[in-house]
């Protein structure tokens, strides 16, 4: 019997004593969870930065359909079969199909950070409703003015990407805060006007959250946050693509007149490491090498390919790889005034093989360089400005700031005799050469292609000047022999411009996106069908 | 007096008469009988117990197996022994009676291991399938799975890759689970390891048991959904100690390889080529002369100026590699303490260079009485291994062209030299592609022709080195340092009732030293270390009472438990780069830390469980078991954390029955049927919220200061509300056993639905993640498994016995959260579709017809309205896509079910063969009707040159379209997934044979040991592979990345040949 209460104990020791539910109850250690965290501004702006950290995953392959499907550049090696090239060359050629990997990386990179971007203007209660942004409480409590520089800095993010996105891929969907899986697939497309309705009512409130500050004024531990200037010129261009110019002049003069922000002297210094967030830059994606994984990958990425550690250590990939044209288009005599940013941007690496230089800075490891990533620069708004205004005279406004930027480059003033082209001029008030109405729209784009050669901003440029699809078959044409023919088999030069399509301008929603929801058919864009 | 005397003396002498007479009768009767005791196979057999029939006089057996007994003549001596057939004689004059005993060949009385505890085999009511481990360690592997392959029917064990020490892809039952493991749950000695199937060192397994349907399994709860596999390690069970040692050595080398052009015969395929269109007047003339500039001078390059071609395939692999093992075990005891201690050591190289496993595992087990009621065991295993790892995929090798060679001689380093910045090559120095771009080529071509590049050529555009120079300075080692202890104490306070108490630790210290020397992949890329470190800790506490109760004919068993388990997972990394040598030595001194890839990571895991089970049976005829576990895990939010796992089975011994007992065919029949309930929780911990991860950013002047930041940017999407998904599953079995026992069938058909999957649901991409983790869902598996044991022959001298086994699963996704399909995506974005009322994976992609061989075939196509936003569908020699929805527009709404990886069965045949002191063990086993996505035949690189994917009949012309069904390389659509690539993943192989001689005993007493055995073994002897396919792997899978994904599988690219091992070893017992 006495064993029996031996039993007992032992038992009730075994199952009563370490019924302890700690061992089941547990929390993350390494990793806060997103319902524990956005509680104050300390927290919250560390998940904005985070947001600023998400603009360099998207930023890895922009290139791909904003420099390589317009005139800048091509994939550079014919002859390739790696699939990296081959899907270049889809791009560039207007022949990939909604499965293109690129298409898909830059979407799900894109909403990724739209992602980190909602959650934040959650936790600080910014609703986006009927076309109107509201501000109410939210979870992280903060002073007024800590929660409108967060606000506003995270729309301008929000209204940055949904810009680039709508003009990639046309209406695509408005989402405004962390949307679960269940109702995401409820979610149709929106149309392209739904598109700019956010993004102008982000950019609007931003505009009305952020201190206005001049360049002098900024707190200097800031530089590189989205300010109220940012906010401006990101509208104005995006009035200009609806070619509202007239709402754009007003922003446009603003920031020429009240930021504080101006050219600098020599366009190279605007791209140096040892300068960077100067005067001209008014926003940018900063990178930083280091090994800090925050490096910029275009020096690799854009260095040629077998140069080995020529131009940058580590070799280059030999993407983003300048056209004849571009090469061309800057006026580089051997005597005579000669445009400096072709140098600035454009390396020669061998007497064939030129490369994107304008993101170049020597690296230790490899996709790790300190280049920042103009997105917004002083003389984009600048040239924003002729375009808004529109020709007004060959002396007018308009063609004075082409001028003035045309100057900074090293232009000279033309005597009124000789040849034109054959030297890098300004553009004389009177004359054969003089502006006028028919040629300002060319002058300007050119210049604007210019100053900012392989800052993303072509394509764009191609599309808002109302010539994209004659400018790239025109392209086509111009670098058939030197390139395009050397594709084997060979590509006629009717096919690839049958390639480019009104639809193709557009690129495709991608395939996965559209297979993944079985309950509603989502359209694709009509060049894919 | 005198008549008393004569009476007393006649009486006495009567008396002695009877007596004597009596005794000498007696004394004439009583034989002295003496003999020696062996078995079937000649092996003396001490122990043996030797005792005549009704009657109390016995013996046992010397170590000699010697007997000497004395019994009356005509009475019967009866010899007994455990896992013998029980011989009677009967005692005649013969002095010497020599006695063979045959092994008991009925399975009947077989112990089998089960979930916390043992059972009878002829008690077992669901499906346990055990396999004793008689040649396991004849098989050069370094890792018991692979041991396994084709042994047990429902057991599935796939060599994905031909690493050395590299992980099979093992599966029980198909897979029920798809969240991100269906791998069974291993148990070691009642231990819960995750990675036992590559802990246990094979030479130390007694026996391997699978619980294969949910009844068996469900005492194991929420980690049991995929199979259990138990592991019984040997101990000691004799009282002189018994020494062992086994060594053998072998040599592998590649089955098969890659079939290529070189250069130069791919350049003159590509001039005959041009002749042959010229030839064709529909040909336009810039279309004929299809060869780049590059060709040709990459044809100079390996033609004229290095002068031959490099055979890469070869570079990737070593001259000679071996396998070596060595084991030393000791087993023995006194009284009341048996022990076994075992030490092994492996080295194994595989067939590439720089990948090689060493092994190194100590096993000691103790197991003792303390007293009548208390018993302890101690078990402790530390082990090693240290792997190493290429740092090249064999792809890298075999797409990679012949014309360049992997070192600069005299001419070659002068070549480069022409260009200034290669000025500094000397030979000797590795050669690289950039060496031999820029520069002008002339030569002469395969057609006569001279030609002059026109302008600098690059023949091989590349940024990286070549795989050899990669190889050669990147090294990749992980040292993996296992202890499992674990210890236990039972105490009976009354008969048949035992409380046990065990404790246990399960360590493992995986430690990685990666180091990159300078300018390995790219120039100027410096040298890099990496040192990752992952620390697994687990704890195990476990306490279960066992009582047991035999009342007349009824029997009953019942086990009470409870469990603790908790894990910790510590990992780190520290990434330095920049070091002033290349030789690494210690971190500190890289001039540079990187901050992005340097982590620390914490985890920790809870289980708490309660578990039970009863068993009854009536005079072991009518069987019936019940189980049943609550389990509560950390991995579920509160509320959401426990399951419950019951099981019921039954069975009837039909052979037990009375009306059984008049007939002598049928010596075993039993029907068993089993219901029950197992779950899975192998999710990521914490899935159910969403975390955040360092996102850092630099703000501030100059180039800024890195800010910290965070951001929900995890691949995957949280759902709070799931909790663990359940399998239920019934099985039928049927034993049956012929003529004793000499031939015995097993049939399972199971059929198990699981609900409440956990899955990688894909989520809308523009939701900011392109899956969440949902527990939606239903899939079903069906099969049947069939193993036939039969001794086919069997005499004095020659003994045969075949085992087949048999097994078919059936998948079908039932419901998919109520979502008619799923799909998911691989490398290439090519599409696995998961189809409520299919199979789970199917391949998904276009069907083809051929290719397009004219235009005019095209234009006939587009005439009759068919039209494509595929910008290249309409491409003479591209791939024709199919119309499948017939609306005339080729486009994505034509893509269809290709195919699935599930094959229709998996099989295997041993046959085992002694003639005398020879034996022959022969396994030939194989898999039908799984197909695979042929990656390799998709990807452009390899498609060129590889003669398998590009045979001579490719699509040229008009009038030379080839076989109409091989496109021309360039032609058509690229990278969208098709039939074309789809391919027959069945295979058969001579998986291993064995041939082996043991020494007869007396020869083997005089070499002064108790048994020697040599023999020879030969791995993947033999292979044929489905007639579609055109790799040389048809078992190697892709498993990385996306393809981690039990929803993403049938994918190979890059494999490694198959690899063949003929192996030699010697086994000495002293």
């Amino acid at each position: 019997m006495k064993k029996i209460k031996y039993i007992i104990a032992l038992t009730l020791l075994a199952f009563i004593a370490p019924s302890c539910k700690k061992v089941i109850d547990l929390e993350p250690i390494s990793n806060t969870g997103t319902e524990d965290f956005y509680k104050n501004y300390t927290e919250t702006n560390v998940a904005l930065t985070g947001c600023y950290n998400g603009l360099h995953e998207p930023l890895y392959n922009e290139w791909m359909f904003t420099e390589l499907r317009g005139d800048n550049s091509y994939q550079g090696s014919t002859g390739s079969s790696a699939v990296a090239n081959t899907e270049l060359d889809e791009l560039d050629m207007f022949t990939l199909n909604p499965s293109h990997d690129k298409v898909y990386d830059y979407w799900l990179s894109t909403y990724k950070n739209i992602r980190a971007i909602n959650y934040v203007l959650k936790s600080i209660g910014v609703n986006y409703q009927g076309g109107n942004i509201t501000i109410t409480d939210g979870t992280a409590q903060m002073n007024a003015q800590q929660k409108n520089e967060i606000a506003g800095e995270a729309l301008f993010l929000r209204a940055y990407h949904y810009f680039n996105l709508v003009r990639l891929y046309g209406g695509v969907f408005v989402i405004t805060e962390p949307v679960d899986p269940k109702t995401a697939k409820q979610r149709d497309r929106n149309t392209v006007e739904e598109c700019y309705q956010l993004i102008t009512a982000d950019l609007l409130k931003a505009k009305e959250l952020l201190p206005s500050k001049t360049f002098s004024q900024l707190n200097i531990s800031n530089l590189g946050r989205a300010n109220i200037w940012a906010v401006k010129s990101l509208l104005a261009k995006v009035y200009l693509t609806l070619d509202r110019k007239a709402d754009a002049l007003p922003l446009l003069n603003d920031v020429i007149d009240n930021s504080g922000y101006d050219l600098l002297s020599s366009y190279e210094d605007v791209f140096s490491i040892n300068n960077e967030m100067n005067k001209e830059i008014i926003f940018a994606v900063r990178y930083k090498g280091g090994g800090l994984g925050l490096g910029s990958p275009f020096a690799n990425l854009f260095a040629p390919t077998g140069s080995g550690n020529a131009v940058v250590n580590n070799d280059g990939n030999g993407y983003n790889d300048p056209t004849e044209s571009i090469k061309m288009v800057y006026k580089t005599p051997f005597t005579g005034p000669s445009d400096v940013r072709k140098n600035v941007n454009i390396g020669q690496y061998s007497p064939t093989v030129s490369y994107v230089k304008k993101f170049t800075s020597q690296v230790i490891n490899r996709y790790d360089a300190e280049n920042d990533f103009p997105i917004i620069r002083f003389s984009d708004v600048l040239l924003m400005k002729a375009e808004a205004v529109g020709f007004d005279g060959a002396d007018g406004t308009s063609v004075s700031i082409i001028n003035k930027i045309r100057e900074r480059a090293g232009a000279a003033d033309y005597p009124g005799t000789g040849n034109f082209n054959s030297v890098f001029y300004k553009y004389p008030a009177t004359g054969a050469n003089a502006i006028d109405e028919t040629t300002f729209n060319d002058a300007l784009f050119n210049e604007r292609r210019l100053e900012f050669a392989f800052e993303n901003q072509r394509y764009f440029d191609i599309l808002r000047s109302g010539d994209a699809l004659e400018t790239i078959r025109a392209n086509f044409a111009q670098e058939y022999d030197s390139h395009y023919s050397k594709y084997r088999p060979v590509v006629t030069l009717e096919d690839l411009q049958d390639y480019v399509t009104e639809g193709r301008l557009l690129l495709p929603i991608p395939q996965r996106e559209i297979d993944t929801n079985d309950q509603i058919k989502i359209s694709q864009n009509t060049g894919y069908f | 007096m005198k008549f008393k005397t004569y009476v007393s003396t006649i009486a006495l002498g009567f008396a002695l008469f009877i007596c004597f007479g009596t005794n000498q009768a007696v004394a004439q009767t009583r034989v002295k009988v003496q003999g020696v005791v062996k078995s079937d196979d000649g092996e003396l057999l001490p122990g043996v117990s030797v005792s005549v029939k009704d009657s109390k006089t016995g013996t046992v057996t010397n170590l000699n197996g010697e007997y000497t007994i004395t019994a009356e003549k005509g009475k019967i001596l009866i010899f007994k022994f455990l896992g013998y057939k029980t011989v009677a004689q009967g005692v005649t004059d013969q002095k010497v009676m020599n006695v063979t005993m045959e092994v008991e060949r009925s399975m009947i009385d077989e112990v089998v291991v089960i979930g916390y505890g043992t059972q009878k085999k002829s008690s077992v009511t669901g499906a346990v399938s055990k396999l004793v481990n008689t040649n396991l360690d004849e098989i050069p592997t370094s890792r018991l799975d692979n041991a396994l392959i084709g042994k047990i029917a429902g057991v599935t064990i796939q060599n994905v890759t031909s690493e050395a020490g590299g992980d099979p892809v093992v599966r029980v039952r198909g897979f029920s689970s798809i969240s991100a493991n269906s791998s069974p749950l291993v148990v070691v000695d009642g231990y819960p390891v995750p990675d036992g199937l590559s802990f246990v060192n094979p030479q130390d397994v007694e026996s391997v048991e699978v619980l294969k349907d949910a009844a068996s399994a469900a005492i194991y709860g929420s980690r049991a959904a995929n199979g259990v596999i138990l592991i019984t390690t040997k101990q000691g069970n004799s009282e002189k100690p018994k020494y062992s040692f086994k060594t053998y050595y072998g040599l592998h080398n590649a089955y098969e390889l890659n079939s290529l052009y070189t250069f130069t015969e791919y350049t003159e395929k590509l001039y005959r080529e041009a002749a042959l269109r010229a030839n064709d007047p529909s040909v336009a003339a810039n279309r004929q002369n299809l060869i780049q500039p590059s060709e040709r001078a990459s044809y100079i390059l390996e033609n004229q100026i290095i002068g031959e071609a490099t055979d890469w395939q070869q570079l990737a692999l070593r001259n000679t590699s071996a396998i070596y093992n060595a084991q030393l075990g000791i087993s023995g005891g006194v009284k009341d303490l048996k022990y076994y201690i075992s030490g092994n050591f492996q080295k194994d190289e595989g067939v590439m260079n720089y990948s090689q496993n060493d092994r190194m595992n100590i096993r000691a087990k103790i197991n003792g009485n303390l007293s009548k009621k208390v018993k302890f065991s101690v078990n402790v295993s530390p082990s090693y291994v240290g792997n190493t790892k290429p740092a090249n995929n064999f792809t890298d090798y075999f797409r990679f062209p012949t014309f360049l060679l992997p070192y600069h001689n005299e001419f070659t380093a002068q070549f480069a030299h022409q260009n200034s910045q290669w000025a500094d090559i000397l030979p000797g120095d590795y050669a690289q592609a950039r060496h031999f771009n820029g520069l002008s080529y002339a030569g002469t071509m395969p057609d006569g022709s001279f030609w002059t590049s026109d302008g600098p050529v690059d023949p091989f555009g590349t940024q990286n080195n070549t795989p050899l120079s990669i190889a050669a300075r990147e090294n990749i080692n992980r040292k993996t340092y296992r202890l499992l202890g674990n210890t236990d104490l039972s105490y009976e306070p009354v008969k048949n009732l035992v409380f046990k108490t065990s404790v246990g630790g399960y360590y493992t210290d995986q430690i990685d030293n990666d180091f990159t020397m300078s300018d390995a992949k790219q120039d100027g890329a410096v040298n890099e270390a990496i040192i990752g470190n992952r620390k697994y800790k687990d704890f195990l506490w476990e306490n279960t009472l066992n009582y047991s109760l035999k009342k007349g004919n009824h029997n009953f068993t019942g086990l009470l438990g409870y469990t603790m388990q908790q894990t910790w997972i510590d990992q780190s990394r520290i990434v330095g780069r920049d070091f002033p040598t290349e030789d690494f030595t210690t971190i500190s001194q890289a001039a540079q830390i990187d901050q992005a890839d340097t982590y620390t990571l914490k985890d920790q895991i809870g289980l708490l469980s309660y578990l039970g089970r009863l068993t009854y049976d009536y005079k072991g005829k009518y069987l019936f078991s019940s189980s049943f576990r609550v389990d509560g895990s950390s991995y579920f939010k509160k509320g959401n954390q426990y399951g419950s796992f019951p099981s019921v089975s039954g069975g009837w011994l039909i052979s037990n029955e009375d009306f059984m007992q008049n007939q002598k065919v049928i010596s075993n029949l039993k029907i068993r049927t089993s219901y029950g309930a197992t779950g899975n929780n192998r999710i990521n911990s914490f899935a159910y919220q969403d975390l955040l991860y360092p996102a850092n950013y630099a703000f501030g002047g100059g180039t800024g200061t890195v800010n910290s930041g965070l951001s929900p940017n995890g691949a995957l999407l949280a759902n709070p509300n799931i909790t663990w998904e359940r399998t239920f599953e019934s099985n039928t079995g049927l034993d049956v056993g012929f003529l004793n026992n000499r031939f015995n069938l097993t049939l399972e058909y199971y059929n198990s639905v699981t609900d409440r999957l956990l899955y990688n649901q894909a989520a809308m991409s523009f939701s900011g993640s392109n899956e969440f983790i949902n527990n939606a869902g239903k899939v079903r598996n069906q099969g049947i498994e069939v193993e036939i044991t039969s001794n086919n022959y069997k005499s004095k001298k020659v003994d045969w016995t075949t085992s087949i086994t048999f097994s078919h699963n059936k998948n079908k996704l039932l419901e998919l959260g109520g979502e008619p399909y799923q799909y998911n995506f691989g490398e290439r974005n090519e599409v696995y579709a998961a189809i409520v009322g299919e199979p789970a994976i199917q391949f998904y992609g276009y069907k083809t017809a051929g290719v397009w061989t004219s235009q005019a075939q095209i234009d006939e196509a587009k005439a009759s309205g068919i039209t494509s936003p595929l910008s290249r569908y309409f491409q003479a020699g591209g791939l024709k896509y199919v119309d499948i929805n017939g609306d005339k527009v080729i486009n994505s709404d034509d893509r269809t079910q290709l195919g699935s990886p599930f094959p229709d069965f998996n099989w295997g045949i041993s046959n085992s063969l002694k003639v005398g002191s020879f034996d022959l063990n022969v396994l030939i086993q194989g898999s039908q009707g799984g197909k695979l996505i042929n990656g390799d035949a998709n990807y452009n690189e390899t498609k060129r040159y590889n003669k398998n994917f590009n045979t001579d009949n490719r699509w040229l012309s008009e009038m030379y379209p080839g076989d109409g069904k091989t496109p021309y390389y360039t032609n058509g659509e690229n990278w969208l997934l098709s039939d074309y690539v789809i391919e027959d993943a069945s295979y058969a192989s001579i998986r291993t044979a064995i041939l082996g001689y043991t020494l007869p005993s007396k020869f083997a007493k005089k070499a002064g040991v108790s048994a020697l055995r040599v023999y020879a073994s030969a791995d993947n002897l033999l292979y044929f592979m489905g007639k579609s396919y055109r790799g040389i792997n048809p078992e190697a899978r892709t498993t990385s990345s996306a393809y981690a994904s039990p929803l993403v599988d049938g994918y190979q690219r890059g494999a490694f040949p198959l690899v063949r091992t003929f192996t030699f070893g010697v086994d000495i017992n002293f």
